[in-house]
């Protein structure tokens, strides 16, 4: 119950004077993690790299690879994620804990690793593989490759967030059961709504995730170019400050996500 | 009427084992943490799986029936009102009694006002939450009601208020109302009857004046408040009535209360209510008499200075000479901790206008309808 922790006052009052060293240190953190950016833009405006470069086609064509693969990697992921979040947190069963840990091995695991597994499992001359070409798909460098590269290393986060949300909310499905609502009712009235926060701050990381996405996808589809492959491309080839448009707009999509996760975390404190 | 028949429930460190019906009343269940209270409320309510027997509503056996299938209504120990929902909207939530009755109930409880305007369940206080929560179950029309401990966490003047109104709403209902509680005052005052509970299983179930005229064991006794506890010997007078021997002196109960237990038991226990004692004297321990030593022997029987055993000539009945160790002041009563020649010190509560110190040699009486013997 709120009223019997102590004030943030009394607790500041505890720390009182104590605090310069922790500053400090957090401190050398934080300019550590400003500094590059610093560095990078100057440098890439003493580098001459206007703002027409933004309109190069190859540029033009990762964007619009990127923004049209990450919102359906995230459908995708959020389509299956939510449900198996949910059964996480209600469901009781043998093994629970080893999909609880599976869940979370594509976050741990180096996402080249991810990339090798996937090419074993639907290249194009794996069984899997043949059959969609047969159907006319291709699973590697296309489409469909860059998005199994991003559902299988982003989807992660919305699963994991989800049930945070869902294991904070079950005392309220109770009282929906009691007053005599259903299972379905109670998720579609209760549970749902109630983890909607949780559920978006999943969904925002899922799509930064998938946006970002690089290791894997240098494994199923290093072609067409997403915004990260056009990064490296673009390295290697014109130099570091050339990439300067790309890195725009991923820092730009990345700081969006953060408010768009501060804003959703506000909705997320169920309290009485 | 919910009856529950040789349910039983084992966890991996407890284990529960009941047979019990509960009235179209209101009944509390007492009892210490772990045992068993709540987890009655979960195979009733339908959220826990008995492993055997089975449980009945009205005649209806609610084996294998979901909890939202159950039309039983529960009141929980946090508020759970949905945070989403206004308080209007959380009522209306599982409503199925028309709006005028739904009306009539927020006022009865009043809450009436918090209904208005969209109120969000956030800006109500702790008894308020309650109140809506208690009124959101009743009106699904339910055909018996749990209660979790629906005051805990209340500021004591809020408790207090909220008792009694819970106690009112909930007699008008005519279903069966069960009433978890650790309080046994509050059980006092919201119940009919009571169901003690200990170690998952039921002590004793009545109401609440006969469990604390005849508490079953000598837990329930001391769970009731009984706290005085003093083990002693049958006997029979030289007059023909029967006292309990407790050493230091002669406890005499009513007829009725001796008569209902076994006759062949010799060895009994009696119990007094610290708030069912009177001083009758006071004298300074620093003057007069040395105090007298006060060892009971294990035989039962008392030597006085001269040697001779107790009789009824020279033992007191129903009175106690005891040293007074502690006194503890309280609002509107003193707790006194007094040493009796008792293996255990006798706890008694006097008005706080009585005169008590610590260090003082007092009697104190009890009259034989306050005496309980276990």
């Amino acid at each position: 119950m709120r009223e019997h922790e102590p004030s943030r006052a009394r607790l500041g009052a505890v720390f009182d004077g104590d605090y310069t060293v922790f500053g400090l240190l957090g401190t050398v953190l934080v300019v550590y993690l400003l500094y590059p950016f610093v560095t990078f833009f100057a440098g890439a405006q003493g580098n001459g790299i206007a703002l027409e470069t933004f309109t190069r086609p190859e540029i033009v064509s990762a964007v619009r690879y990127s923004l049209t693969t990450a919102p359906i990697s995230t459908a995708v992921a959020t389509v299956f994620g939510v449900p198996l979040a949910y059964f996480l947190s209600r469901a009781a069963f043998r093994g629970k804990l080893l999909v609880d840990s599976l869940i979370i091995l594509p976050l741990i695991l180096p996402p080249v690793v991810g990339g090798v597994m996937l090419l074993t499992g639907f290249g194009n001359f794996t069984p899997v593989g043949q059959l969609a070409n047969s159907l006319g798909v291709t699973l590697t460098d296309s489409y469909v490759g860059i998005i199994f590269a991003q559902v299988f290393v982003a989807s992660p986060f919305v699963v994991i967030t989800s049930r945070a949300g869902f294991d904070s909310v079950a005392e309220y499905e109770r009282a929906s059961r009691s007053l005599g609502k259903g299972p379905v009712e109670t998720f579609v009235r209760v549970s749902l709504p109630l983890s909607s926060g949780h559920i978006l701050a999943g969904v925002a990381l899922t799509f930064a995730r998938s946006i970002g996405e690089f290791g894997a996808t240098m494994m199923t589809a290093y072609n067409p170019h997403t915004m990260p492959t056009q990064i490296w491309v673009t390295f290697i080839s014109r130099g570091v400050y050339a990439t300067l448009p790309i890195v725009a707009v991923l820092v730009t999509l990345g700081l969006a996500v953060v408010v768009g996760i501060r804003y959703s975390g506000k909705t997320i404190g169920v309290n009485e | 009427m919910i009856r529950l028949q040789g349910v039983t429930k084992t966890y991996a460190n407890f284990g529960l084992d009941i047979d019990l019906e509960l009235e179209n009343e209101i009944t509390a269940v007492i009892g210490p943490s772990g045992s068993g209270k709540s987890t009655l409320l979960e195979l009733v309510s339908g959220f826990e799986t008995p492993d055997s027997g089975s449980i009945h509503l009205d005649g209806r056996p609610l084996d294998g029936v979901a909890p939202e299938q159950r039309n039983i209504g529960m009141v929980f120990q946090r508020p759970t009102l949905f945070p989403h929902l206004s308080v209007r909207e959380n009522i209306a939530y599982g409503a199925t009694v028309p709006d005028a009755e739904i009306r009539e109930l927020c006022e009865l409880l009043e809450i009436d006002e918090l209904l208005d305007a969209g109120r969000s369940p956030e800006t109500l206080s702790g008894g308020e939450k309650r109140r809506v929560s208690v009124a959101r179950a009743i009106v699904t029309d339910p055909d018996a009601l749990l209660l979790d401990e629906p005051t805990t966490g209340l500021d004591e003047p809020i408790r207090r208020r909220l008792k009694y109104e819970l106690r009112q709403v909930l007699a008008d209902l005519d279903i069966p109302c069960v009433y978890v509680t650790h309080d046994q005052n509050e059980a006092s005052v919201v119940a009919d009857s009571v169901v003690v509970m200990r170690d998952g299983t039921v002590l004793q179930q009545g109401g609440y004046e006969e469990i604390l005229s005849s508490p079953r064991d000598e837990f329930v006794a001391d769970f009731v408040g009984i706290e005085n506890l003093i083990r002693g010997q049958r006997r029979e007078t030289d007059a023909g009535r029967t006292v309990v021997d407790i050493g230091v002196a002669w406890v005499e109960p009513e007829g009725t209360a001796i008569d209902a237990v076994d006759a062949s038991k010799s060895e009994l226990c009696v119990g007094l209510a610290p708030e069912s004692v009177t001083i009758t004297e006071n004298a300074r321990s620093d003057g007069g008499n040395p105090t007298q030593t006060r060892t009971p022997r294990s035989d039962g029987t008392r030597i006085t200075d001269d040697n001779t055993p107790l009789n009824s000539a020279n033992t007191s009945i129903n009175s106690l000479d005891c040293v007074v160790e502690r006194v503890i002041p309280e609002r509107g009563t003193k707790t006194a901790f007094l040493d009796c020649g008792l293996s255990e010190t006798f706890k008694a509560v006097f008005d706080a206008g009585v005169t008590v110190a610590e260090g003082e040699e007092v009697t104190i009486e009890f009259d034989a309808s306050d005496v309980v013997v276990v």
